[in-house]
């Protein structure tokens, strides 16, 4: 009769995947950022995406909240646990991919299809959301350096930048 | 060795066949649209009809509607009450600049047709009372979706900010 192994906690055993820092320091200007601008309820704040983005801009992880961040309208802020949810999304998107882009030092990014997606060089319902090098993109590359011990940072600026894009022009007032 | 007849037959089977009207139907489509349910007894269809619906299930250019809308919805006078918000300014703006404004009719519903105005997404959209006292703007970007119901359910919740409205209820839930 075979043994029944005694299986850890899946969210708390090693997988063998190598993933960018976690933590809400280096991760979580990352996901606010990717909440704002990738996880309306229309995109990608849907149980329905291969990518589920959890936060007060889209979907929330507990019934508690509502899908809004606004306190005064009944809503609260994004929360480190949705946070986490959206980092395992992402890091389960690719994760054989996601392990040869962290160990060497996130200097090949466009391995991954997620930033091919969001470059605009694969195709993609929302189309092209960022170009290489703006702060949309420095903001989630700095973060791919972060896996590795010799690695870098998260750049908090340009994620504090890209959470304030797409800039609206000011609408045509000229008389028709 | 087939014979002559079994060849014949097998021909004008398959011409039949080919001639034969094929119907195709988007079965998720179709589930969507039966969701809705029926008409309101007394409320034909038109521009009054199915008040909250999601507008672009019908009318979003896989049928059954002719008349193809880019964005459809319903406002709300008051944050969780169900008094239509009449004549009240619908604006969206898109991430050119472009904006096109609409008023809403005596059951709040608004409607901006294919031929009017085709956002360029993502857009922010903005209500305004008819009387101009309150204004209130999307707290997201809408990255995709021009049915405001899709998005914007009858409930708050998880998934959901709830239906649009412009004016924030009192602290008692009362009118503002």
């Amino acid at each position: 009769m075979a043994a029944v192994a005694a299986c850890s906690s899946v969210q708390n055993s090693r997988i063998g995947v190598l993933t960018p820092d976690s933590s809400e320091t280096n991760w979580g200007p990352v996901a606010d950022y990717l909440d704002h601008r990738c996880g309306t309820i229309d995109c990608h704040g849907n149980p329905a995406r291969n990518l589920r983005i959890y936060g007060c801009n889209g979907m929330r992880l507990s019934d508690a909240d509502i899908a809004s961040c606004i306190h005064r309208n009944g809503g609260s802020l994004t929360t480190p646990a949705e946070h986490m949810a959206t980092f395992r999304s992402l890091v389960g998107l690719e994760p054989t991919v996601m392990s040869e882009v962290v160990a060497d030092y996130g200097q090949h990014p466009e391995l991954l299809t997620f930033i091919r997606k969001m470059r605009g060089t694969e195709a993609h319902k929302g189309g092209q959301i960022d170009h290489a090098g703006d702060d949309q993109d420095i903001c989630v590359t700095s973060w791919l350096t972060t896996g590795h011990p010799d690695g870098g940072q998260t750049d908090q600026t340009a994620c504090m930048n890209a959470q304030g894009l797409p800039v609206f022009p000011l609408p045509d007032a000229s008389p028709e | 060795m087939r014979s002559a007849h079994g060849l014949l037959g097998l021909s004008l089977l398959a011409a039949g066949l080919l001639a034969a009207p094929v119907a195709c139907v988007d079965v998720v489509h179709q589930q969507d649209v039966d969701a809705l349910g029926p008409e309101q007894p007394g409320v034909p269809p038109g521009p009054t009809h199915r008040p909250g619906q999601p507008c672009l299930a019908c009318h979003g250019g896989s049928g059954p509607a002719k008349l193809q809308f880019s964005v459809g919805g319903t406002v709300y006078a008051v944050q969780g009450q169900t008094q239509p918000a009449v004549n009240a300014a619908v604006q969206i703006e898109d991430v050119d600049g472009k904006t096109w404004t609409v008023f809403t009719n005596e059951v709040g519903n608004f409607f901006v047709t294919l031929r009017d105005f085709q956002p360029h997404y993502p857009t922010t959209n903005t209500v305004t009372s008819a009387d101009g006292m309150n204004t209130q703007q999307m707290g997201t970007l809408d990255n995709r979706d021009g049915s405001c119901a899709d998005c914007h359910t009858a409930t708050p919740g998880t998934n959901s900010a709830g239906p649009v409205w412009i004016a924030r209820a009192a602290a008692d839930g009362g009118a503002p």
